[in-house]
């Protein structure tokens, strides 16, 4: 009876980690699948999650929360957009920038607006929904279907990305410009203009997952996305740039989180940093090919027009 | 088409050219490099505008200015270098290319494969529209390409030297696929320089010599050798240069093999002697091999097969100059300094002496004409002929041994050519037996421009399908090396027929 508990438990943990990352992860493949590698994404996540506090203290709303989160979050990587298609600036650099600018900006707004001490800040939390009838399936009822709305999007996100990236043209447009632009050009696509899109879209679900961030936890924190974009960037690797498998990925993340909490409560012998590692050790196998076909997007951080040298 | 004119800076790529084709015909366009084959079927499907052209499609006066003027004309142009997304599946290349297929946003996959159907029960035109096109060899992209070009329906199909990718099999193939096209009514211009496919695949031939038609012509009425005297043009007569005789031997290859990406052989077994005091003249169509044999002169790439020895002190002018042989965003001593980096003059210790070297720079701008505004100069910011002039000033500096130089004069000026051509003759003389300070060096000029070969080579190859093929002094003419270039043949196997030129 305690150990299936426990497993419930786990698994619903390791969801509930792993669900900030999908967002970000399926929102970064999109980017990524035009071509562009905006490791700015973490700045995307930080503005969401004070955005997000922001409007939800606000206007006491968890919906307008989400909306300004992900504004937030599309904000920010509009401006990396600007120096990346507009100027073709590279795109590692001005990624980098981003970061390190958005968490900083963040800060100072925070301190401006509670003062250097911080005081806490105290938000509507979100609440889990639950789905009738299939919460009650028992074992997967609760580790599925007693989760937060973020969740449920993401059952929504991951079928209709898919259909989106391979059975309509614009998806195949947009697969076309992260290959090979020149191609792309030459079909009559406007590669600049899908490449926009594609880092709006990163931005707007790095936003959500941000705002989901402060959300959950009821509070904002500076530098509260803890390096989640970077894991993104990981998880986009090891899901192939494919949303089904991303999604996997995040969950592999997520429990190994998840495992991390239950080895420290229970004081297990195995340092738990071994787990902390374990999924970046995947990825590491994952990029050196032995899951065989895993390429990245042909023209992926190369800068378009291409630079004469 | 008629009256069509097109000039580039000056030079007349087009002088007045008239071509006409008719719907069902297979209709070759042929001519050597730079005859204008290629830039009179760009002003055809809208990728150049003439400077005065008179085009009318099925009677009808039309204005091409814009690829999709051609587009809507039905005329489409499959070129030599493919279009194609090799992670993407056929399917989804060939909607990529026609998206007008279908209606909506979701893709029109049904619809494309009935289309592919059809297609393929008109003209046996067929590739696994579900694998990866990185799967494909180089002959089934190229149906892609076609496949692709088909969707829209044009009326009149451009093949810009499809065969020069393509193995003995496949180009068989293709020719079969020309008959098919042209059996359903579609006019095919096939634009080549081999004039047995010529032979074999064409209704009507036309040739193209310096911008102007030369010959009109039915295949019935004429041959290879025919056909290539006409390309060629009079045989004007050629001397060898006389130097001092020759001495040791600097390259020595034996029985060299090159193999190609695909598995194909790229040299066959290619013997070459070069000694000092002597230029070894190769002459050829392009794409016969003469990137590999250049790379393994060069040291740049490792034999497939057989023996290469070379010298040390090499000097290279490689094909492509902006990309390989000199780094555009530096300036032209730093350029220059790439050359000296283990010439003692130019160095103390570790330490580059740069008011030696600019010195020295200072004076290769004078002496070679480089128009540049110091030798500060960003490369980038200099023309094509001025960036040329930069790599044969560094180059020939360091042939102690041995010079590669491949198409040295492309693009350069006749002054610059002819000071090009006396510091090479330079480099044969032996130093320390006249005042003259040459190293006694050996030269390899691979070149497309007969011309410069029959001026200065002591001896002369022709390079034909990855074959070194040695012409004997008794046989150099212009017309022989002519029709070894073409053909790879030595003697007239046929009887000559008199080329019979209609108009």
């Amino acid at each position: 009876m305690f150990e299936s508990f426990s497993i419930v438990l786990f698994l619903e943990a390791a969801i509930r980690l792993a669900v900030p990352l999908a967002v970000v992860a399926l929102g970064e493949s999109i980017t990524e699948r035009s071509g562009v590698l905006n490791i700015g994404i973490e700045g995307s996540i930080i503005a969401g999650a004070l955005c997000g506090a922001l409007a939800a203290m606000e206007w006491s709303s968890i919906l307008l929360g989400m909306v300004f989160g992900a504004i937030g979050g599309g904000l920010v990587a509009m401006v990396f957009a600007i120096f990346v298609l507009g100027l073709n600036s590279d795109q590692i650099i001005t990624g980098t920038a981003t970061t390190l600018a958005g968490l900083g900006f963040t800060g100072v707004i925070y301190q401006a607006r509670f003062g250097t001490t911080g005081s806490v800040i105290t938000l509507p939390v979100l609440k889990s929904l639950e789905v009738p009838f299939l919460r009650d399936i028992p074992i997967l009822g609760p580790i599925f279907f007693q989760q937060s709305i973020t969740v449920y999007f993401v059952y929504f996100l991951v079928p209709a990305l898919w259909y989106f990236l391979f059975k309509t043209s614009w998806g195949l447009e947009l697969r076309s410009v992260g290959e090979d632009p020149a191609v792309a050009e030459e079909a009559g696509i406007r590669v600049l203009f899908v490449r926009f899109l594609a880092i709006l879209f990163g931005g707007l679900s790095a936003g959500l997952a941000g705002a989901h961030l402060a959300l959950d936890s009821g509070t904002f924190i500076e530098n509260m996305s803890g390096g989640r974009g970077f894991i993104a960037i990981a998880v986009v690797v090891l899901g192939r740039w494919n949303p089904v498998p991303i999604v996997g990925a995040a969950m592999f993340f997520g429990a190994a989180s998840a495992l991390q909490f239950l080895l420290q409560s229970s004081g297990s012998n195995l340092p738990f940093p071994f787990f902390l590692m374990l999924p970046y050790v995947l990825t590491l196998i994952a990029l050196s090919g032995w899951f065989g076909r895993t390429k990245a997007p042909g023209s992926l951080a190369l800068p378009w027009p291409p630079k004469s040298g | 088409m008629e009256k069509v004119s097109k000039k580039f800076g000056g030079k007349s790529a087009l002088d007045d050219v008239g071509f006409t084709s008719f719907p069902g015909e297979v209709h070759s366009l042929v001519g050597e490099n730079g005859a204008g084959k290629t830039t009179l079927m760009r002003v055809l499907s809208g990728l150049v505008v003439p400077d005065s052209a008179n085009i009318r499609i099925r009677g009808e006066e039309t204005t091409i200015a814009t690829p999709m003027d051609a587009r809507g004309a039905g005329v489409g142009m499959v070129h030599q270098n493919f279009l194609l997304i090799p992670a993407h599946t056929v399917l989804e290349n060939l909607c990529l290319g026609n998206r007008f297929v279908g209606q909506g946003h979701v893709l029109p996959y049904g619809d494309v494969r009935q289309k592919l159907q059809e297609l393929r029960d008109k003209t046996g035109l067929w590739v696994e529209e579900d694998r990866f096109v990185e799967d494909l060899s180089i002959g089934e992209r190229q149906k892609v390409e076609i496949l692709k070009l088909l969707l829209r329906e044009p009326e009149i199909l451009i093949f810009d030297e499809p065969t020069s990718v393509l193995a003995p099999q496949e180009v068989a193939n293709l020719m079969s696929i020309f008959r098919r096209l042209a059996l359903d009514g579609k006019t095919v211009i096939f634009i080549t320089h081999k004039l047995n496919e010529v032979i074999e695949a064409s209704d009507r031939i036309t040739v193209l010599k310096q911008g102007k038609v030369v010959c009109r012509t039915i295949p019935e009425a004429t041959d290879v050798q025919g056909l290539s005297k006409v390309m060629i043009g009079e045989d004007v007569g050629a001397s060898l240069a006389k130097t001092q005789a020759p001495g040791s031997t600097v390259v020595r290859l034996t029985s060299t093999k090159a193999i190609g990406v695909h598995g194909e052989e790229k040299l066959v077994d290619v013997n070459l002697v070069v000694r000092r005091g002597e230029v070894v003249g190769i002459a050829g169509v392009e794409g016969n091999g003469q990137q590999e044999l250049v790379e393994i002169l060069s040291g740049l790439r490792r034999p497939d097969g057989g023996t290469v020895s070379l010298p040390r002190q090499i000097g290279f002018i490689p094909d492509d100059r902006g990309g390989k042989a000199l780094i555009g965003s530096f300036n032209i001593s730093e350029n220059v300094a790439l050359g000296l980096v283990g010439d003692s003059r130019f160095r103390w210790g570790p330490a580059m002496l740069w008011s030696k070297i600019n010195q020295y720079v200072k004076d290769l701008i004078v002496r070679y004409g480089i128009r540049a505004e110091s030798y500060q100069q960003k490369v980038d910011e200099l023309s094509g002929g001025n960036q040329q002039k930069v790599v044969l000033a560094r180059e020939l500096k360091r042939s102690k041994d041995l010079l590669v130089a491949r198409n040295p004069t492309q693009g350069l000026d006749v002054k610059a050519s002819e000071f090009f051509y006396q510091q090479m003759m330079e480099l044969l003389v032996d130093g320390s037996r006249s005042e003259s300070t040459g190293p006694r060096a050996g030269v390899v000029l691979i070149s497309s421009d007969l011309e410069e070969i029959l001026s200065f080579a002591d001896e002369i190859y022709v390079i034909y399908n990855g074959e070194l093929l040695k012409v004997n002094k008794a046989d150099v003419s212009r017309e022989f090396i002519g029709r070894l270039m073409l053909t790879g043949r030595r003697t007239d196997v046929l009887s000559v027929k008199s080329d019979h030129c209609y108009d």
